[in-house]
């Protein structure tokens, strides 16, 4: 209960950030919607008075007046609905952006939410969610409830013991939809989990079409997403159709106030206590009750709905960043590369990564960070490079807590590049400046020429997926982006991974090239990395750096030798400089 | 930046038409199956409409029984209205079950298509086309497009079935209160159609926008990391707003003439019932009582089962003047009581008109996946073979023309392990493909024990030769259900056999689960090399006579390179490979390697003829174990 208000608390936060526009908006479809009652109440005379007592002028006033009610209803609910557009439109674009920021505030690691089709989902399917419930859902709820009550005040006027009598099915048809709501929203979570596995086992089946196609096995493959696809589908069709059964019963009974009205009030009618007038508003005012009813659960439905909904989404949004948010504003200075790190210590989720490890960089040096799958380097570039906050412990560039500067500064002076550079459509001209925007094409040219892609033209258009460059071509882009933002401090976080030996080498070619005197930092599986740095350390599991002074050169290692000493499990003992491993 | 991935090009208005027309023509025969049950959703529709006027009719035929003091007749009246009730459910419901068999059935069979036809295509397809892409007409346009048949289709089907049965009624009551009301009807729906066509250019430019929003957050959340590290976070928030602004503007625009058209149809409701009063009224007044004459008798021929539920026959006969101000004040007061229920259907109807241009994005992107053409699979099948391989002047190019292997030629006997070296884009992978038929050789033949593998089916192929990609590639189940992927009759013994054989078998039975381990979306729970191993004994329980290696021991960590390489190594004994080494650590393991330069061969020998020599290949070892650097100028 207390997680459902809260998701209900946050999804509803974003209509109620523009608190004023939306009260005007609720309160103008309010007296919109209060207006229509008169509609029965103009019947009534028409009938009476009009018909009955023969009057033709009379229907005439009655006629332009039902226009008058009309105009004036359509014009406040158009007004009413107008504005709640617009504001729907910011509350949908605020959430947007907002789940967005967070997950560019979130380590990719850290969350299965930030996986590629599940956050677009969430970015673009759930938040237009939002729209329906600003349009719609709680506040709507809210009206049709009152406007439900007036009209229901005004058969209480006209008729007391007809309206009660009558008003007895609908209280049970309230009732019965909040139960079968509250059965079937189990089942919606389902299905809405097993959508997701569709969408998630579709993107898997066709990104391994490779391993599918070698083994023939096409057929069975999409066979088995056939087969989820024909279970979620059953699941749904089986919750409508169940939907559907109670939601006619229901209507049976919901059915029953009009009979009641008309055989109850026809009596009074008979006996002289109600004219024949008040009797049609009666029932029209009974069926439109009816009508609002109906409503009431639709939106009540909605609002369910969106707690679903607002819980998803708050997974994006209540990650713990991976960031403190304390940071400073202070404009970071320029930077001599000197790096010095104490007792970090990273748990992630219920694994502690890294256990106080500790780090003297001097300027310009060159160190390579080795160790098996899992040991903790990729987190501690990103600990080093401020792409994350250790639990504790401190990271200094030139002795100052690298929390004290300003995000955006810092990200000029250092850079820490992923594993897989991300290419998007565009231009390669276009994928290089967006790592500094402001750059001259000369500029983008001589990074690219620098980084050698002078072969590539700089105006040619890659594909979002790349497939049109070399795994080294893609690595290049990276450095190309480096060069264009020229930081003091550079992490490369295992750049030769997946390249075959000769690309390797000339790609690390390419990086000592460019380094031009920064501190350099790589992460790296590959012993061919080893030989162009001044030390190696050695990390395993959690275990602390112990630096030591600046080692000799590492061995030339050959992993397939079975002897070869990188080949051993690294640093029994933790964490060892390279070069001794083998001693 | 130009973001498009997941947005097809603008349609223009009369290409918008055809690829509807085109559109009917192919997916219209998704529906024949369900035609029983869109049959039977139809007559319910007409039985609604019928539902609605007895309902009609019947409260009116209440009041005039009141009016007459017939109490009897009232109560009579309001059990009519339960039976009529019930009677209205049933066949909702018939209507509700038979629509969502038909929608739930069209979305799987529409779904299962694209998936299936997505698997069966050529290769290149998919490397043309990032597969986000393709999951999002797999899953959303196909709902989307669903949609679009059922409700539009027989939504224009009930309304239209609805007018003609209200227009029936009202002229069956009165011609003179009937015409007024009825002209306002078609008026409204010529406006409405004609607003709705005045809204098409918005609703493409709607589309195109969010189309341009959901593309970019598509291609930025993929680059979420690189945004982070070049602390870009902040560029790229604004060039989102930008953009969702932009959307916004255009989605304002269209949502505000929308709702034009939602007030005033609300208005039009009022514009009737304002003429029913008057006009109604005052042929009351002036003693035309409504209900008479020709009308009603055919209004009573065309609704025998209302009035055989209503009994109200004698009652219509005997029909006098208080009975007719009686019955006129209950049409007034059903008119009123069920305006906005009849009014209704045309709203629906112009909104789902004013999709029509949203329907043909959504029809092009289906089609296009639906146009795909499948590999066709044709040929012998190929007889048991022992494995000789046999390239002869091989040439092949892609599509776009630019030729990637020149006059390749090379021999493996059976049980010969040949490796291929070559720098990355020398033409390596390629060749591998062409050794499955992923794709056929421009000219030259690649022959199998002397068959010409573009003369036998590529099934009976890839069952005896198998290409092992150097990603290995998982999918979310248990190890073993993985390693069953290479052949799925294995037994759970044969299984555990293979990977024992291979050496993997230590590395599984250490992970949580052992062979029940859930691997993970992609195998994502696993190490690399816990990966390449479980990938490896898939291959083995396949048992294929040769095997195509595209080798990756590179890239798992040291520690697990010894169990990889062995792992490959037993898993090559006996078979004929082709092993492309990227790591040279396996040459020396080979009968014969052959240098790859720029798609040709450019020196082959046994590994030791070439490594004590001047050659390629030496030199490659070299760069590899640091002897040299990379020659300076060589890109």
């Amino acid at each position: 209960m207390k997680e459902t208000l809260h998701a209900l608390r946050f999804i509803y936060g974003y209509p109620l950030r523009y608190r004023r526009a939306m009260t005007v908006a609720t309160l103008t479809m309010l007296a919109g919607l209060l207006s229509s009652i008169a509609i029965p109440l103009v019947m009534r005379v028409a009938i009476d008075a009009g018909v009955l007592g023969g009057d033709p002028g009379l229907l005439l006033v009655i006629a332009v007046g039902v226009l008058a009610i009309g105009a004036v209803s359509a014009t406040l609910l158009h007004l009413g609905k107008q504005l709640r557009f617009k504001v729907a439109s910011r509350a949908v674009n605020d959430l947007r952006h907002d789940l967005f920021r967070n997950l560019l505030r979130l380590g990719p690691a850290d969350t299965a939410e930030a996986s590629g089709g599940r956050a677009l989902t969430r970015l673009v399917s759930d938040a237009v969610f939002v729209r329906g419930l600003t349009n719609g859902g709680l506040l709507e709820l809210l009206n049709q409830l009152l406007v439900t009550s007036v009209m229901y005040l005004v058969a209480m006027v006209i008729d007391v013991r007809t309206t009660l009598l009558a008003s007895i099915p609908l209280v049970i048809v309230i009732v019965g939809h909040l139960t079968v709501q509250g059965r079937l929203h189990r089942v919606f979570v389902e299905v809405k989990g097993q959508f997701t596995n569709l969408l998630s086992g579709v993107g898997e089946s066709l990104s391994n079409i490779g391993v599918v196609k070698s083994f023939s096995r096409e057929g069975a493959a999409s066979d088995r997403l056939n087969k989820i696809n024909e279970e979620l589908s059953a699941r749904r069709g089986s919750m409508k159709t169940t939907y559907s059964r109670w939601e006619a019963i229901l209507n049976v009974v919901g059915a029953l106030p009009t009979p009641i009205a008309l055989w109850l009030g026809g009596a009074a009618v008979v006996e002289g206590g109600l004219t024949v007038g008040s009797l049609v508003a009666l029932t029209a005012l009974i069926m439109m009750v009816q009508m609002s009813m109906h409503m009431v659960t639709m939106h009540a439905n909605g609002v369910f709905r969106s707690v679903v909904i607002a819980q998803r989404l708050l997974r994006i949004v209540e990650a713990p960043s991976v960031l403190d948010i304390r940071s400073g504003t202070r404009p970071m200075p320029s930077l001599t590369g000197a790096l010095t790190a104490t007792a970090l210590v990273v748990d992630i989720g219920e694994r502690r990564v890294l256990d106080e490890v500790s780090l003297d960089v001097t300027p310009g040096e060159v160190i390579a960070f080795v160790g098996p799958t899992g040991s903790g380097k990729t987190t501690l570039l990103h600990a080093l490079a401020r792409l994350r906050d250790p639990q504790s412990g401190i990271v200094r560039y030139d002795g100052t807590d690298v929390r004290e500067y300003d995000l955006e500064s810092l990200r000029r002076q250092v850079v820490c590049l992923p594993q897989r550079q991300w290419i998007f459509e565009g231009t390669l001209a276009d994928n290089i400046r967006f790592a500094r925007p402001d750059a001259t094409p000369e500029e983008v040219a001589e990074a690219a020429g620098a980084a050698g892609l002078g072969h590539f033209p700089l105006e040619r258009t890659l594909a979002a997926d790349a497939a049109d460059l070399s795994a080294g071509e893609r690595q290049r882009v990276g450095l190309a982006r480096v060069l264009l933002v020229d930081p003091a401090i550079l992490f490369l976080d295992n750049p030769t991974a997946n390249l075959d030996a000769e690309t390797e080498a000339e790609l690390l070619d390419t990086i000592m090239r460019v380094r031009r005197g920064r501190t350099l930092i790589i992460a790296t599986q590959q012993p061919a990395v080893t030989r162009h740095v001044d030390r190696v350390i050695a990390l395993n599991n959690g275990a602390p750096v112990t630096p030591t002074s600046p080692a000799a050169p590492v061995p030339e290692v050959d992993p397939a030798a079975g002897d070869a000493p990188s080949a051993r499990p690294l640093a029994s003992a933790g964490l060892q400089e390279g070069g001794k491993t083998n001693g | 930046m130009a973001d498009s991935a997941t947005v097809a090009a603008p349609l223009e208005e009369s290409e918008a038409d055809r690829t509807l027309r085109r559109a009917a023509r192919r997916l219209l025969p998704y529906l024949r199956p369900h035609i029983g049950w869109i049959a039977l959703a139809t007559l319910m529709t007409i039985l609604n409409s019928v539902m609605t006027i007895a309902q009609m009719y019947t409260v009116m035929a209440g009041i005039g029984h009141i009016v007459m003091g017939d109490l009897d007749a009232v109560g009579r009246t309001a059990v009519n209205l339960v039976v009529l009730a019930v009677l209205d459910n049933i066949i909702r419901i018939t209507y509700n079950v038979a629509m969502i068999r038909v929608n739930e059935r069209l979305t799987v069979t529409l779904r299962n298509d694209l998936v299936r036809r997505l698997h069966n295509v050529q290769l290149s397809r998919h490397v043309s086309q990032a597969s986000g892409t393709w999951v999002t007409r797999v899953l959303f346009e196909a709902e989307r497009f669903r949609g679009y048949i059922t409700k539009t289709g027989l939504e224009l089907v009930q309304s239209s079935v609805w007018f003609i049965a209200f227009a029936v009624f009202l002229l069956a009551l009165s011609p003179g209160v009937a015409l007024p009301t009825i002209v306002v009807i078609p008026i409204m729906a010529i406006i409405a159609v004609r607003w709705t066509r005045y809204l098409k250019a918005d609703t493409r430019r709607q589309r195109e926008a969010w189309d341009g929003v959901v593309g970019y957050l598509n291609q930025r959340i993929d680059g979420l990391a690189d945004i982070r590290a070049f602390g870009r976070e902040d560029s790229v928030m604004a060039d989102l707003e930008e953009r969702s602004a932009g959307y916004t503007k255009v989605h304002n625009r269209l949502s505000t003439k929308r709702l034009w058209l939602t007030s005033y149809l609300g208005f039009t409701v009022h514009i009737a019932l304002a003429l029913l009063i008057f006009f109604g009224g005052l042929q009351i007044i002036n003693g035309h009582p409504l209900g008479s004459g020709f009308f009603f008798d055919l209004a009573a021929g065309m609704m025998p089962m209302t009035w055989m539920l209503l009994g109200t026959n004698s009652m219509m006969a005997s029909m006098g003047m208080a009975q007719g101000a009686a019955l006129a004040a209950g049409t007034l007061a059903a008119f009123a009581l069920f305006s906005k229920r009849m009014l209704n259907p045309v709203r629906d109807v112009a909104h789902q008109l004013g999709q029509a241009s949203d329907m043909a994005v959504s029809a092009s992107r289906i089609l296009e996946v639906l146009d795909l053409d499948e590999e066709e699979d044709t040929g012998d099948t190929l007889p048991e073979v022992r494995g000789h391989l046999h390239v002869d002047r091989v040439s092949f190019g892609y599509a776009d023309g630019v030729e990637v292997l020149h006059d390749v030629t090379f021999e493996a006997r059976p049980g010969e392990h040949v490796g291929v070296v070559g720098a990355s884009g020398a033409g390596k992978s390629t060749l591998m493909q062409l050794l499955v038929r992923f794709y056929s050789p421009t000219s030259g033949t690649i022959r199998i024990d002397g068959h010409d593998v573009s003369q036998v089916t590529r099934s009976s192929i890839r069952a005896q030769v198998l290409l092992v990609t150097q990603e290995a590639q998982l999918f979310d189940g248990t190890v073993a259900e993985n390693i069953r992927f290479g052949r799925p009759d294995a037994t759970d013994e044969e299984v555990v056999e293979a990977a024992r054989a291979i050496g993997a078998d230590e590395v599984i039975n250490e992970l949580s689960g052992g062979y029940q381990t859930r691997v993970g979306e992609r195998g994502a729970r696993l190490s690399v090399g816990e990966r390449q191993l479980v990938a490896l004994a898939r291959a083995m329980v396949a048992d294929p006579r040769v095997i195509i290696l595209d080798e990756a021991v590179s890239s798992v960590d040291p520690a697990r390179q010894r169990v990889v390489l062995a792992a490959i190594r037993r898993l090559l004994d006996g078979r004929t490979a082709i092993v492309v080494a990227h790591w040279l650590s396996l040459v020396e393991d080979l009968d014969r390697v052959f240098v790859l330069e720029d798609g040709r061969i450019v020196e082959s020998g046994t590994p030791v003829e070439l490594l004590t020599g001047e050659s390629r290949l030496a030199e490659l070892c070299k760069v590899q174990t640091g002897e040299i650097t990379v020659p300076a100028g060589r890109k």
